[in-house]
This record gives structure tokens, sequence and C-alpha cells, in this order.
């Protein structure tokens, strides 16, 4: 099932700063880890992670540095920063609070409806 | 077979990076995004897929490269910080609105004509020229040059000294007609070349330490013989480049004790300086002599009021265009001007910390940290001198204070911040 782009777009940033809150990671590591936790649900373009990525990192949420990979690849890892982890916890509070009005009103336009 | 499918990715790299404007971030995105690629065509042909075919649906996966270049382009968009252009801006126009007054003072009451005014804006338009073309130059490409713009500096320095005209006891560099107040500039310079230097100075070996403080002590020796003021700012400055670059702390305190022991001796010997500093403490007693300065001042300032004398005051005391410009902001324009003066001065050091705080490359965060240190010395001691609470020295107020060099100077470095904030999120040694 695909999920709408909107819906999408305003909940990568969500996604990405949670997948960090647990371990650092490169890029092409992330949309693995999305694609898999939701079970591909969530496949979107993999270049369009990057603009999010960069921009997340020029609001200081996240910080980068490349580090030498399997064989003499280089990966850009990101990480997570304090003011990321701050963030992060207000937009769950947001999302926690918008899924259950979403809840409440699908849940009483079965009853009423 | 390998060349075309490596081609094939050039090209779209090529054709995201076409839609960046911003060229210095083209390599790094183009290093992350070509590796992202290659992981997915390992994947590919790890499942048995050809490179070829791997190499294309590889690419399908990215999505168009006009979405991505675009899109990419609009998070790197780079802008100079606008709170220090903001306050720079409202600094200058506070000292354009001062000089006026005084310009038109001078105008009415000497039959000379001043151009206090009209030259400042004029340096000021130069100024602008020369901070724009700071702010698109790269500073990293500085930094191969340090040790150069050390013994440049210093030669200049030492020349000076030596040869220049001195105007009250500071060597000035004469060209024809202009001269430039170069002693004053030349801490600046030295920060460029410090933030470079001391950290890549190997201060393990103590043959190595010994010269490295030689080295950085020697200017100090020469800003003594000149100003003392100067060599104040250049200690401060020096001990926070340090600082910032890790140097180790026991040649930070061979730093600190060699400049203290030989300024207490320089201080004491001379009994001009001595007098200087306790007519600073006990300026009650001798109104007349050095204390002159002290009491017009502190009586300049408590007459001033809330709102000040209002525009084209009159004020008798000498140097109020440069040095002493704060009391005649207070007497002129009222307490009020003054806060505002020192909440500029204040906001625009915080301001720059947190700059210096974004960036990561650790050569511009350096030379940030010793700007400010210079800035903040010098809007330190010339407020409170003008309050009568520290030595009076040629120290002027930065961005306000009369002073072509000074100014210019000033500006260029709000340029070379600027540059080193709009280049913030790139990271150093991509090779």
């Amino acid at each position: 099932m695909k999920v709408n782009k909107e819906l999408l777009k305003g909940s990568t940033t969500i996604l990405i700063l949670s997948l960090l809150e647990r371990k650092e990671m490169y890029g092409y590591e992330m949309i693995k880890e999305i694609e898999i936790k939701s079970s591909g649900v969530f496949s979107f373009k993999e270049g369009t992670l990057y603009p999010i990525l960069h921009s997340l990192e020029s609001e200081g949420l996240v910080e980068a540095f490349w580090l030498e990979g399997e064989g003499t690849r280089k990966r850009k890892y990101y990480r997570i920063t304090e003011k990321g982890k701050g963030q992060l916890k207000e937009k769950q509070e947001e999302w926690k609070t918008f899924r259950s009005a979403v809840e409440k009103v699908m849940w009483e336009g079965i009853v009423w409806g | 077979m390998g060349v075309n499918c490596s081609s094939r990715i050039e090209e779209y790299m090529n054709e995201v990076c076409g839609h960046i404007k911003f060229k210095e971030v083209h390599k790094e995105i183009k290093l992350e995004l070509e590796s992202h690629i290659y992981e997915i065509v390992d994947e590919y042909m790890n499942n048995g897929l050809s490179k070829e075919a791997a190499v294309e649906k590889a690419i399908l996966q990215m999505g168009d490269s006009v979405t991505v270049g675009k899109q990419l382009n609009s998070t790197h968009k780079v802008k100079p910080d606008l709170g220090i252009l903001v306050t720079v801006a409202v600094l200058l126009s506070v000292g354009l609105i001062a000089l006026y007054s005084i310009e038109a003072v001078v105008n009415s009451y000497y039959r000379h004509a001043s151009f206090l005014f009209t030259k400042t804006v004029v340096i000021t338009i130069a100024g602008i020229a020369i901070g724009s073309l700071m702010y698109f130059f790269d500073y990293k490409k500085l930094k191969p040059f340090c040790k150069h713009i050390y013994l440049l500096n210093l030669l200049i320095i030492t020349f000076i000294t030596i040869t220049g005209n001195r105007v009250r006891g500071i060597g000035y560099l004469t060209f024809r007609d202009i001269t430039i107040n170069y002693i004053y500039v030349s801490p600046w310079i030295f920060v460029i070349s410090y933030a470079g230097i001391l950290k890549e100075w190997e201060w393990d070996k103590f043959i190595n330490s010994l010269l490295g403080i030689a080295l950085l002590l020697l200017p100090f020796m020469i800003y003594l013989s000149n100003a003392g003021a100067v060599a104040v700012i250049y200690f401060t400055t020096l001990i926070v480049v340090a600082v910032a670059s890790r140097v180790n702390l026991i040649n930070i305190i061979m730093l600190m004790g060699c400049p203290l022991v030989v300024g207490m001796f320089f201080v004491m010997g001379n009994e001009y300086r001595i007098q200087r500093f306790i007519a600073m403490l006990y300026y009650k007693a001798d109104t007349l002599g050095t204390g002159y300065m002290y009491v017009q001042c502190k009586e300049a300032i408590k007459s001033a009021g809330f709102f000040g004398k209002g525009f084209k005051a009159v004020l008798q005391v000498p140097e109020t265009k440069t040095d002493f410009i704060f009391t005649y902001i207070v007497y002129s324009f009222g307490w009020i001007a003054g806060i505002i003066v020192v909440a500029l001065a204040v906001l625009f050091i915080i301001r720059m910390v947190k700059v210096a705080n974004m960036v990561k490359d650790s050569y511009g965060k350096i030379m940030i940290k010793g700007f400010i240190a210079i800035f903040g010395v010098q809007f330190v001691w010339n407020v409170l001198m003008n309050l009568g609470l520290a030595p009076i020295v040629g120290v002027g107020l930065p961005f306000i204070s009369y002073g072509g060099s000074q100014l210019m100077a000033s500006m260029a470095v709000v340029g070379i911040i600027s540059s080193i904030f709009r280049r913030k999120n790139l990271a150093a040694g991509i090779a």
C-alpha cells in the first residue's frame, strides 16, 4: 500500500530522528531500516533523503562525519545531537496528540455514523 | 563496461549538482550520493543482476535528478548571518550620526572645514566592498599560507617600528598622502595566521615548544615599543587562540607568564605609565594633570541625563571623534544611547560566539574565536575607559570611532566571519 505523499513529508523528520536516536547511521542504512520496519509502506525516492538530512544538519539536529566503510568506500554517518533529541521528544508528543485526536474522531464517526 | 557504468553515475551526479548553486558543496554531495548508489548496485549485483542493469535500477531508485538537485539547492542556499550584519549596520549608523554631529559642531565654531563624516561615508562604502569580497572568498585557501602570513606581518610591524613616522608613540605606514595605522590592523592578521599554525605546531617537542613561544612573544615585544594597548589586545587574543587550538597547559602558562613579567618591568620602568595608572585610581586628586580626561568624561556623562543635550552638542573633551566618541554619544544622545551602544556590542559578541559554535571546520572556528577576543577587548576597554574605569590608551570603539584603517579592518573581518558562517556545513578534509 502506498501512503499519501504529503503525509510522508511531515513524518520523515520524526522517522529519521528516531532512527538516529538508537544509533549512528549512513543514508543507505537508514533507507533499509525504514523499509524493513515499515514493511515497505514507507518507500520513497532515495535521493530525496539527503536534502532532509542536510537540512537537519544545518539546523543542528544531527551532525555528520565521514568514516571509512568496508573496503575502501567512505560513508557519511549521521548522529543525533542533544538539540535533535529535544526536537524528537516534542515531535513525538505532537504525534501522540494528533493520533489520539484522529482516532477519537474516527471512533465517533463510526458510532454515530 | 565498467567505464560505461561509472560514466552513467557521473552523468546523474552532474545533473543533480547542476541545480545546486553553492559550488563548494558539490564535492561532498557527489561523494555521499555516489556512495549510496554503489551500495544499491552492490546489493543488486549480489542478487545476480548485471552491473549495467544494477546501475540503471539504482539511479531510478535515487529519483529524478531535477527534484533531488532542486531540493538540495534549497537546503544549501547560503546566506550571511543576519544577526551579525544587522548589529554591525546599526553600530555603523550610530557612529555616522555622531561623526556628523561632531563635524557640524567643528564647522560652525572653527573656520577650517571638517570632512569627518564624508570621509567616513567613503571609508564605510569601501569597507562594504572589501567585506563582500571576503565573504565570497573561501577563507580555507589562506590556511596553507599561515606561516608566510605570520612572517610578512612580523616584517611589516618590525619595519614600521624601526622606520615609520610616529604619532604619539605609534608607528604609522605612510604612502605619500595616505597613512595606514597598520600596527592596529596587524593583530587581526596574526589571528588569521595563528588559527592555522598553533594547532599543527609540535608542542610536545621541547625545542619546538620554546621556539613556538619565542615566535609568539616576538610581536608582543614589538607592540610594547609601539602601543601598550595593542600589546594587551595581542596578548589576550594569543591566549584565546592558543586555548581554542588546544595547545597544552604548560605552554599556555609559559605564554601567559613571560609577557606578564616583561609587561611588569615595562610598566614599572616607565614613570609616565605608572602615573597614568595612578591617575585613574585617584583622578579626583589631580584634575589639571593626568586626571583631566577622567574628570571631563565623568562630568559629561553625568550631566547628559536620559536623553542627552541633543544633536550638535558641544563637548570640550579632546579626541571625541576617536577614543572618546562614546562619551560624546552619551553626552549628546543621553544615557539611553549609551545603553543601546553597549547592548549592541554585547549582542554582536554573543552572536559571534554562537556562530563560532556552529562552525565545523576547526580553522574557521579558531579564527572566529580570535576575532571575538579582539573585538571584545576593544569594546570593553573603550567603554570602561570612557567611564573612567580603565587606563586611557589608544583603543577605539569598533565600527563607531573615526579611523579609516581600523574601520576597514573591522569590516573586512565581518566579511571573513560571514564567509566562515556561509561555509559552516562543509566538512573539512574531504579529499
